[in-house]
């Protein structure tokens, strides 16, 4: 075989292994179970995403926002929120983590519901007091998280 | 009167076109989660932008000769053409996240569905590249993304801890709750510099030098534009981090979208200030789609060797109308499969900075040769700053991919 044949093949056979080892890593990736770190990180978008909610009610009842603004970015939201709470009731996590897995998912239903109520009816005062009132306890589980993560 | 109208539409235009949607998001985020922490990488990243960008608009002026060119020639083939295919596909990202942050901005404005928003973005886009001339469409998008200054007056509005806000523009530790946001940080600091100092915009920045019909006696104007344009554009940038560490860190709220962002021209300035911020986002992620695109283009036909230009009528250079139109078509499908544009350009970002050195390398080594540049040859500051940022961003391509994958994707 000649030198330039030879090369071909090895350089074909290095792409090929580095395509394949990064399809395992996304395949595993995609299936282990999660861990504390990353279960932190879905429970800090879903409180990010409640504080944002609150304000926007409170800058649309204040005249701050226009109704297209406050209409699309709250479906935006809302289609964030309920991919978040898709993922986790899909995961699964660490066996030490079960309980806080529980409460995610428990939380994410409830950021779904305040932010479907939003959603169809942008003056529900309680929509928006739900999604406000559930930031702290996702903030408490986020923490919680990492601490865990840190041990 | 002429050339100083010139300096003054050219040094408007370098600071609207400054802030793209990858700026926007990590500005913005990484103010919300560390404070004025992030505020010294805006200066140490635009220092090596404008070191950059002046080498390029200098290098173009004097030898009349485009970036890739010059990649090939002092990289060689191979070395050129890996640093073109990864040039063309964080381009081609980058115009898909700015294409889809288009498609959100025409949503929050007038509503309507998304999909059918990136189609209209699409037309729109080929529509004005089509038909406007290079200078006009740097004019139109540079001028009106200066709009985008709304966050600007936001900033000084909502925040005047001014001791605070200077403590941040020296290199610092944030105080944080776990070790693992210390990782996160360096994310943000790699993000953001890279950010900053996105590749196109030194490969457009070049072209247009080209396009305009720059020469040696142009080195002056160069330098003006970028040093005095750039120097305002990182205001903006500043600016972006003051919101996010005096408006959105206290509420616990972390902008993962375009439309929160503006959350905060809102409450200083109502609607009007909502209006302004999201049609300056409009006109900044527009401008840096169309950028891309003609950026992704230029470099193709430059290390190809197509006749090339967007003053050449498309009968005349059909190769490089086309590749323009495909970078356009390609980004498009990207961001019809649904994926989140703002997770495209974080990508995209960090896969930047890890190219940045191959583009920069063969730079500085021409703008060093005094054969190629005569009496326009670096000085002692310029080849300095030049070496500087090219270790600096060759550390930060090595760390780029392990924080992203430790940090899961900066966010912890």
């Amino acid at each position: 075989m000649r030198t330039r044949d030879r090369n071909f093949w090895i350089q074909t056979a290095v792409i090929a292994a580095v395509i394949a080892s990064l399809v395992a890593v996304f395949a595993y990736s995609e299936t282990k179970p999660l861990k504390a770190d990353e279960l932190a990180v879905q429970i800090a978008d879903l409180r990010s995403l409640c504080s944002s909610g609150k304000k926007m009610f409170e800058q649309k009842a204040s005249g701050e926002l226009t109704d297209a603004f406050f209409a699309n970015q709250i479906e935006l939201m809302h289609d964030n929120v309920t991919s978040l709470r898709e993922d986790l009731d899909t995961s699964n996590a660490e066996p030490n983590l079960r309980n806080a897995l529980g409460r995610s998912r428990e939380l994410a239903a409830r950021v779904d519901v305040a932010f479907y109520r939003l959603s169809e009816n942008g003056l529900s005062e309680q929509a928006a007091v739900e999604a406000g009132g559930l930031v702290e306890p996702l903030k408490q589980l986020e923490d919680q998280l990492k601490q865990e993560a840190e041990k | 009167m002429k050339k100083a109208l010139e300096i003054f539409l050219g040094i408007l235009t370098a600071m609207g076109g400054f802030v793209e949607i990858g700026e926007l998001v990590f500005s913005v985020d990484g103010g919300a989660k560390f404070g004025y922490s992030l505020l010294w990488v805006v200066i140490v990243g635009t220092v090596g932008i404008m070191t950059y960008g002046e080498m390029s608009g200098r290098i173009a002026a004097v030898t009349s000769q485009p970036v890739f060119f010059l990649i090939r020639q002092r990289a060689g083939y191979a070395a050129g053409l890996t640093t073109l295919l990864a040039a063309l596909a964080v381009s081609l990202l980058t115009c898909a996240a700015e294409i889809g942050g288009v498609a959100i901005i025409l949503k929050l404005l007038f509503g309507g569905n998304y999909f059918l928003l990136v189609i209209i973005a699409l037309v729109f886009f080929l529509t004005v590249v089509w038909f406007l001339s290079f200078q006009a469409i740097e004019r139109v998008f540079g001028l009106l993304g200066l709009l985008i200054l709304v966050f600007v007056a936001a900033a000084f509005y909502l925040d005047n801890n001014w001791s605070q806000i200077a403590s941040g523009f020296v290199p610092n530790l944030p105080a944080v709750e776990t070790s693992k946001d210390y990782l996160v940080y360096f994310y943000f600091v790699v993000a953001l510099l890279s950010s900053l100092m996105l590749p196109y915009e030194t490969y457009f920045y070049a072209a247009g030098a080209l396009e305009d019909g720059w020469n040696p006696s142009d080195v002056n104007l160069n330098r003006v534009i970028v040093i005095i344009g750039f120097a305002f554009g990182a205001l903006l940038a500043v600016a972006l981090v003051v919101v996010g560490a005096s408006y959105f860190k206290p509420m616990l709220i972390e902008p993962q979208l375009p439309g929160t962002v503006a959350l905060a021209p809102a409450s200083v300035f109502g609607k009007v200030g909502l209006i302004l911020g999201l049609l300056g986002m409009f006109f900044a992620f527009g401008g840096a789609a169309i950028e891309n695109a003609l950026s992704g283009a230029y470099n193709t036909a430059h290390f190809l060797g197509w006749t090339w230009g967007k003053f050449r009528p498309p009968k005349d250079a059909p190769r490089f109308h086309l590749a323009w139109i495909l970078i356009f078509l390609i980004a498009t499908l990207v961001i019809l499969t649904g994926v989140d544009p703002v997770q495209v350009v974080e990508y995209s970002v960090i896969f930047s900075v890890v190219i940045l050195p191959l583009t920069y390398a063969p730079m500085l080594s021409v703008a060093n040769d005094p054969d190629e540049m005569g009496p326009h040859v670096n000085g002692i500051l310029a080849k300095s700053l030049g070496w500087f940022y090219l270790i600096l961003l060759s550390i930060a391509a090595v760390a780029a991919l392990p924080l992203l994958v430790i940090t899961n994707g900066g966010k912890g």
